[in-house]
């Protein structure tokens, strides 16, 4: 009996110490994740939104701040086009005056008479080439036709609405429709499920991956395809695993009608377009 | 949740199923030893200060009905509840004469308690040595899936370079660093709470002959 007794307090004893036990693996475990919460933090001030140029959003994105910034710069030109064209016509006629002026000043006469038809070919060469020199209007035309080469391969990732998921409503008050704000809650979604560490990608360059996928009208993902990988595998991977990891995504809504829907999303490190 | 992904915790997400199993493991052992430890030292320290309480006031005080009264004070000695034990031996004696057969019954009576005190001493400490020994590689375990499966992701994506092999690897050693934790503690703890408790064994073995002999003496 008193055996007994014993047996039980300490028994006792052993499930106080077993609760303080779990007391302290439950106090580390939450100081270790409100540690990472603390260094978490400052990274998520630092994301910023991608905007890219080439999926022009419509009125009323979120992004739209951002798009006014550039856009004054290509109207601009389009007002002047003659005004990159006409400093080359007085070049031609500006140019030779300078050319006799400067044997007058030089005290070496007979060196002008030397000058060979080579160099006044080269001096037209190089006046052609001053000519052909292309504007800032020109450079930047240049730019977003290669943007606009470089961009999206298919129409799956245009966007007439949003632009840049994940915001909310735009600026301009456009609206926004259901199946738009359906397609920013599913990127919020995959977003949440993307795991990817930026420090191993590294300097890669330009790093942008296109995935298609169809989902199902019960939000089911299929099909997911890459239309255009990145540089990085591993962040093709990662892209391939959140859009896994994501499914099943929540039902497309009724108003977006009742057939499975193919949309494209374009991952960068900065987050998904 | 966070979108920096470079925690520890943040690189269980992605961990596969057996690797979350021998984490779950490697969590409770750590739990289960941890309450070991805690136990185990507030009962070795405890059982340590009053045996050495009890002594003084042994040698100090000649008669042992004395003593025997005093062994209220000291429940957590071992000391003290061997000599009780010993003392109600002599007490159940009764009008037995024989000295030798006397001595004998008390001096059992005494090692029973012994063997008793040692065993309550011992109990679950043995765990803490079966954490220590096997944790590490229960974590290894974990560690050696998560390369593999590093290795087959290698296969999949075709590409071998380091940003495709660090994130499954970076996962797959979180199990071997759990072994170590859950492990390292539980090694340290066995190791002095063996040492402790073979002082209290040879303590008992000693002043447990002190013990007849004075109850002896009082039949005497």
């Amino acid at each position: 009996m008193n055996n007994r007794d014993e047996r039980k307090v300490l028994d006792r004893r052993f499930l106080t110490a077993f609760a303080v036990s779990v007391f302290l693996h439950v106090l580390l475990i939450a100081v270790s994740l409100y540690l990472q919460y603390l260094t978490g933090f400052d990274r998520l001030q630092l994301k910023t939104i991608d905007v890219s140029l080439v999926t022009l959003p419509g009125p009323g994105s979120p992004s739209d701040a951002d798009m006014t910034e550039g856009l004054p710069s290509v109207p601009e030109p389009v007002k002047e086009p003659q005004t990159p064209r006409q400093p080359p016509v007085p070049i031609e006629p500006a140019k030779p005056e300078a050319v006799k002026k400067v044997p007058e000043k030089t005290s070496e006469k007979p060196k002008q008479p030397k000058k060979s038809p080579v160099e006044d070919k080269l001096k037209k060469l190089e006046q052609q080439v001053r000519q052909k020199q292309p504007s800032d209007f020109e450079r930047t035309l240049a730019r977003l036709q290669q943007k606009v080469q470089e961009g999206p391969p298919s129409d799956l990732y245009k966007r007439s609405g949003p632009g840049s998921f994940g915001l909310g409503d735009g600026e301009y008050g456009a609206p926004v429709s259901p199946y738009e704000k359906y397609l920013a809650e599913i990127v919020m979604i995959i977003r949440q499920n993307w795991s990817f560490i930026p420090q191993l990608i590294g300097e890669k360059g330009d790093i942008k991956a296109y995935v298609a996928l169809t989902i199902q009208p019960g939000g089911a993902v299929s099909d997911i395809t890459f239309d255009k990988k990145s540089v990085s595998e591993y962040f093709n991977d990662t892209a391939f695993k959140a859009i896994e990891k994501s499914s099943p995504l929540p039902p497309i809504p009724e108003e977006a009608g009742d057939s499975a829907r193919r949309i494209g999303l374009v991952f960068t490190p900065q987050g998904i377009e | 949740m966070f979108d920096s992904k470079t925690g520890v915790l943040s690189l269980l997400a992605d961990t596969g199923p057996v690797v979350l199993f021998v984490l779950v493991i490697l969590l409770l052992f750590s739990v289960l030893s941890w309450a070991i430890i805690i136990m185990k030292a507030a009962n070795i320290g405890k059982a340590r200060s009053e045996s050495r309480g009890f002594l003084d006031y042994f040698f100090e005080v000649s008669n042992i009905d004395k003593v025997f009264g005093e062994t209220e004070n000291y429940r957590n000695g071992s000391l003290a509840r061997v000599f009780r034990a010993g003392y109600i031996e002599y007490r159940a004696l009764g009008d037995l004469k024989d000295a030798r057969q006397s001595e004998e019954r008390i001096a059992r009576a005494i090692r029973r308690e012994v063997n008793e005190e040692t065993k309550n001493l011992l109990r679950y400490v043995p765990f803490l040595a079966t954490v220590g020994n096997t944790a590490p590689f229960i974590g290894l375990f974990g560690t050696v899936w998560g390369i593999m499966n590093s290795f087959l992701s290698i296969g999949v994506t075709q590409s071998a370079s380091l940003a495709t092999v660090a994130p499954g690897i970076a996962e797959a050693l979180v199990a071997t660093a759990a072994g170590l934790a859950a492990a390292i503690p539980a090694v340290i703890a066995f190791n002095y709470f063996t040492q402790q408790i073979n002082s209290i064994e040879r303590d008992l073995e000693d002043f447990s002959g002190e013990f007849v002999k004075s109850l002896v003496n009082e039949l005497g």
